[in-house]
């Protein structure tokens, strides 16, 4: 029985040291949830730009500036059009300081009045591309209706890719796969199976050791293979996969990060080589393999949406933190799954439950960490990338993050099945054979009732069922963080789909309609809620018995601001048969459209009210007229992209990141003196 | 904006088959008028001395500045009400009062529009959408005010009684450009419009609402007609056309005459004498002369404008005129062709980008009323005593007025 005192008793001095240090670094935890919890968006979005979108101006100007929210950009290729669609501006230049700006010069514009076209296209920070176009007019003369329709249609600031890359994403979901592997199997092989073990045979110890070296080969594999490909995938943003692209992109924040993560990635897996083959020691080899894998970690959170979009630090703890408490967890889960149950069923019949159960017990505080860890995190995440319970439905990674959640909300099921049920009915019925003496002889000598075995056999499906769920959990990981977030995907400022706004007057048997387009709103009560500064196409449509009629008078559009600004503009007549212009409401506040036309003889006359909002409600992005991007301002903004306050459902999410904490902690501690008391 | 009003939402639908009273026809009015106010209603009540009935305004002035529509009585020198409500910064155009005293009806730049004041509640009972850049108003009938939209260069037909623009008459050749319109009961249907842009009269059907023919001055494309004017003695129409003006015969629409001179015109009462602002001079000419014959001419030297005349109880006709290069008013003895009296009238804003200086004013209930935007107040000159009885202090602004009663305005001498 000596295996069976050396399981129960193995490895009391580090268990002591541990819970402290688990406990400490919740609370920690805790604490910079508090102060990390901000709204971000991710990838690189256009949030204003210099001139703005249908912005008219006297002359044309030296540069056209780009200003991003979300990530910062790292390649852009931004070209400007003049009126007769030729290029006029010379190569991008990324603001040094700040690489959400970016500034395109314009060399060859001859002063030529007329509407100028901007196409944009940007990789950011995070390795996703984002794309867009908008316009504005240089010289008083009124934008054509036309061209204006057609800048609309083609996605006026906004025309971001929202597709998932399925290489990038599979990639992801690889190197995922192996980190977390990385992560969690050296750190439950020293901290659980090791002390367990310890005292067992030889040929279990090299049973196990051999069992985690393949482990460990197959993470590491699966990491530099990930991380490979997930550097090439990135390299396309730039180009056809090519040499020169790679080298491009080498030269990228994004790609010099790639390069660490692909030198720390294959230094791992040339460490697991080293370990496996036995040229180094198997504790120092276990050290090194945790410490790299964090390293790379450290790398996927460094260009994660996190890290990018809100903050370099916070978001990268958050992740990093994020992705620790998965390796933990699912790595750990891999190891009880593919090392210690195959172990145990060859042990001695009376040693499997103490093994299995010592093991269990010891893993369930690190993968109570690691769940406390990756739980809270995840809120956070959340409560940034998914603002509103919407997005959770109405987007395709709020989808994804629903499925995610069912996944581990199934896994932790299965976790405290594990823990709570099948480990106590494991003690209980080896307890219980204890003492009434009634256990059958096995057939290698020892006692295995059957009670027991069936709960090893149930404990084992278990554990490989949650460990499957879980890999399908980071695979998802990996679609997510290639996909725009919630916060931004089809919602997002430049994602907004134009809206046409119109409001109807009978009048006898004339049916008067007047269109805005676009507006902010739908038309509500009568009138029009529609943005300043923007190009608004005004169109008048006279309606009799569904044909349309001709004004024996000019149809004008008169537009009387509340400081007594007056426009007053003639419209003209359309191909379809209605009357149109465009017109841009300077000011914001509220405004009186007045429309007059004579359909057939008969003098209209219609007083509409409309509310002009402020561009900065728009754009996101409160610049002034004088679109002055200071620094301190732009961090600002950079904070607070696209949502300025928190909203409910943030708040719950950022809550349940706390009571997370808390209620882990608490676990954990819990845990921690169950099984000290056990031992005692 | 006043909320009360219901101005947010109407139509106005063609009543093609409607009848319109010719000019004069209809109301009564006594065309030979001579603007002087002497006895405004013709039935020899002083136009103050009644007030039983209601508030109402006769004998009053309501002076237009930006913010307020001030109503004066001139007798008093006193405003005794005020209308503000729905009023801010505004520009005003001409002020136009219907046959029977009842309603003014006043251009306003900005919305262009015609507001309608009941002057017997001393309020703006609406406001009626017109065309853009509106500056003249005519009330050829009593049925109908004709508004001006410069923009357009279109009359907005507005019914009196509905308030409803009901006809869009298109005047001008180029769709645009500042205009007027020369009309008299004598005309019967036919008017005459003018146009800077128009190198000659368009005639218009007053009847149909249209423009039925077009009396062309010369081919050119850089000139156009501007101040018009009528004698009824001589079937003769005068129309400022560059720097000269043509006379035309109203039957035969020929042109009869070309008078190397040109400017403003004012018929006297009488319709005897056809008083023509020459710059710093007035011509006076024989408005029964088939022929134009001239009077005189008096030298003002300090832009003579607003000319308007009083007969007084001697017989004597005096012409009135507001300068626009002084703060004066000059009096004069048209017989004599002298100038026999100048008053302080108060002085006006004189921008330096202005190409022509204005200077309003009317007569009515014996005086001479004529503001000075830039001294805020209405001057009023007794005519009979050729002396200023007030300097009505109203606002800063202040540009146009307008009399209650018959006050013998308008460049053709009739009372509309």
């Amino acid at each position: 029985m000596g295996s069976k005192r050396s399981a129960s008793s193995a490895g009391s001095p580090s268990r002591k040291s541990l819970l402290p240090i688990l406990l400490v670094a919740l609370v920690v935890m805790a604490l910079a949830i508090g102060l990390v919890a901000t709204p971000v968006a991710a990838h690189a979005y256009l949030s204003d730009s210099d001139p703005g979108n249908g912005e008219q101006v006297d002359d044309v100007p030296e540069e056209v500036t780009l200003y991003f929210s979300g990530d910062g950009v790292v390649n852009a290729d931004v070209v400007v059009e003049g009126p007769d669609g030729d290029p006029v501006s010379s190569e991008p230049e990324i603001d040094d300081e700040d690489s959400q700006i970016v500034r395109v010069p314009i060399d060859d514009a001859d002063a030529e009045e007329g509407m100028y076209t901007v196409d944009w296209e940007v990789l950011a920070e995070d390795g996703h591309t984002t794309a867009g176009s908008f316009f504005f007019a240089v010289g008083d003369e009124p934008l054509d209706r036309a061209a204006v329709l057609e800048a609309y249609e083609d996605g006026g600031e906004g025309e971001e890719d929202e597709s998932i890359p399925p290489f990038e994403a599979a990639a992801k979901a690889l190197l995922l796969v192996g980190v977390a592997g990385l992560i969690g199997i050296p750190a439950v092989a020293t901290a659980a199976v090791g002390p367990v073990f310890a005292r067992a045979d030889a040929s279990h110890r090299e049973r196990i050791g051999g069992r985690i070296g393949t482990l460990l080969a197959g993470a590491s594999g699966l990491a530099a293979l990930g991380a490979i490909a997930l550097g090439l995938a990135r390299a396309t943003a730039l180009g056809p996969l090519s040499a020169e692209t790679i080298v491009q992109f080498a030269e990228t924040p994004l790609g010099q990060a790639w390069l660490v993560q692909v030198a720390l990635a294959v230094g791992v897996t040339g460490l697991v080589a080293a370990l496996v083959r036995g040229h180094l020691p198997r504790r120092g080899s276990l050290v090194g393999t945790f410490l790299g894998a964090l390293a790379v970690a450290g790398t996927i959170a460094w260009t994660s949406h996190s890290a990018t979009a809100i903050d370099r630090l916070n978001g990268t703890i958050v992740d990093f933190v994020h992705i620790i408490g998965a390796g933990l967890w699912v790595g750990g889960l891999a190891v009880l799954a593919f090392v210690v149950v195959p172990t145990v069923r060859n042990a001695h019949p009376d040693d499997r439950p103490v093994l299995l159960a010592n093991v269990i017990r010891r893993f369930s505080i690190l993968a109570l960490v690691g769940v406390t860890f990756v739980v809270a995190t995840g809120f956070v995440l959340a409560s940034w990338h998914v603002p509103t319970a919407s997005g959770l439905t109405d987007t395709f990674y709020g989808l994804v993050l629903a499925a995610k959640l069912l996944l581990v909300a199934a896994a932790l099921a299965l976790g405290g099945l594990t823990r709570y049920v099948l480990l106590g009915r494991l003690e209980s019925d080896a307890t219980k054979e204890t003492l009434d003496g009634s256990r059958p002889a096995s057939t290698d000598g020892g006692s295995d009732g059957p009670s027991r075995q069936l709960t090893v056999s149930r404990i084992a499906r278990a554990v490989r069922l949650e460990v499957t769920l879980l890999v399908v959990v980071l695979v998802l990981s990996g679609v997510l963080t290639s996909a725009p977030t919630a916060a931004v995907a089809g919602t997002g400022t430049d994602g907004d789909a134009p809206i046409e706004a119109t409001i109807e007057y009978e009048y006898d048997d004339v049916l008067v309609e007047v269109t805005a387009f676009p507006a902010a709103n739908e038309s509500i009560d009568d009138s029009f809620e529609l943005r300043t500064d923007e190009p608004i196409v005004f169109e008048v449509g006279f309606l009799e018995n569904g044909s349309t009629v001709e004004s024996e008078q000019p149809v004008r559009l008169l537009a009387s601001g509340g400081d007594g600004t007056e426009i007053e503009v003639e419209l003209e007549e359309t191909d379809d048969g209605t009357y149109a212009t465009v017109q841009p409401l300077p000011d914001a506040g509220e405004w009186e459209l007045r429309v007059t036309g004579a359909p057939d003889g008969s003098y209209v006359s219609e007083w509409i009210d409309a509310t002009a909002l402020p561009a900065a409600e728009h754009a996101e992005h409160d610049d002034g007229p004088n679109h002055d991007h200071g620094e301190e301002e732009h961090d600002h903004d950079r904070d607070h992209e696209p949502a300025d306050e928190t909203s409910p459902f943030q708040t719950l999410l950022e809550f349940g990141a706390v009571a997370t904490v808390i209620v882990g902690s608490l676990a954990v501690a819990v845990e921690g003196l169950h099984r000290r008391s056990k031992n005692d | 904006m006043d909320a009360s009003i219901a101005r947010r939402r109407f139509v106005q639908v063609v009543a093609g088959s409607s009848t319109i009273a010719l000019a004069g026809c209809v109301g009564g009015d006594d065309d030979a008028d001579d603007g002087t106010g002497d006895d405004p209603n013709g039935d020899g009540d002083d136009p103050n001395g009644d007030e039983s009935s209601g508030e109402g305004s006769e004998g009053f002035i309501y002076a237009f500045a930006p913010n307020t529509i001030a109503i004066i009585d001139p007798a008093d020198g006193e405003i005794v009400d005020e209308i503000a409500d729905g009023l801010d910064d505004e520009g005003w155009g001409d002020p136009r009062i219907t046959a029977d005293y009842g309603e003014i009806y006043v251009t306003r730049e900005s919305p262009s529009q015609v507001l309608v004041i009941d002057t017997e509640r001393r309020e703006i009972v609406d406001e009626v959408d017109i065309g853009p850049d509106p500056t003249h108003m005519y009330h050829p009938n009593d049925d109908e005010m004709w508004a001006h939209s410069d923009g357009e260069g279109t009359f907005y037909v507005i019914d009196t009684d509905s308030h409803d623009v009901t006809e869009i008459v298109e005047s001008g050749l180029e769709n645009e450009g500042h205009g007027k319109l020369l009309y008299h009961e004598d005309l019967g249907s036919t008017g005459y419009a003018t146009n800077v842009n128009d190198p000659g009269v368009p005639v218009i059907d007053l009847e149909n609402y249209e423009r039925s023919e077009f009396i062309e001055f010369a081919d050119v494309d850089d000139q156009g007609t501007h101040y018009k004017a009528y004698s009824p003695e001589t079937e003769l129409a005068y129309f400022e056309f560059g720097d000269e003006t043509v006379v035309v015969d109203s039957e035969s629409y020929e042109i009869v005459d070309r008078l190397d001179f040109a400017g403003g015109m004012y018929l006297s009462p009488d319709e005897a004498v056809l008083g023509v602002l020459d710059g710093n001079s007035i011509r006076f000419l024989d408005a029964t002369s088939e022929e134009s014959e001239e009077h005189g001419v008096v030298d003002v030297d300090e832009g003579p404008d607003a000319l308007r005349y009083h007969e007084a109880e001697d017989g004597t006709l005096y012409a009135f005129t507001a300068h626009t290069q002084t703060d004066q008013a000059s009096i004069i003895d048209v017989e004599d062709l002298e100038i026999v009296e100048t008053v302080d009238i108060g002085d006006i804003e004189r921008p330096e980008d202005a190409h022509h200086l204005h200077r309003s004013g009317v007569a009515g209930g014996g005086y001479f009323i004529t503001p000075a935007d830039a001294d805020g107040i209405v001057a009023i000159v007794d005519m009979e005593a050729q002396e200023v009885v007030d300097h009505v202090e109203v606002e800063e602004g202040v540009d146009t007025v307008q009399f209650v009663g018959d006050s013998g305005g308008g460049y053709s001498g009739t009372l509309r």
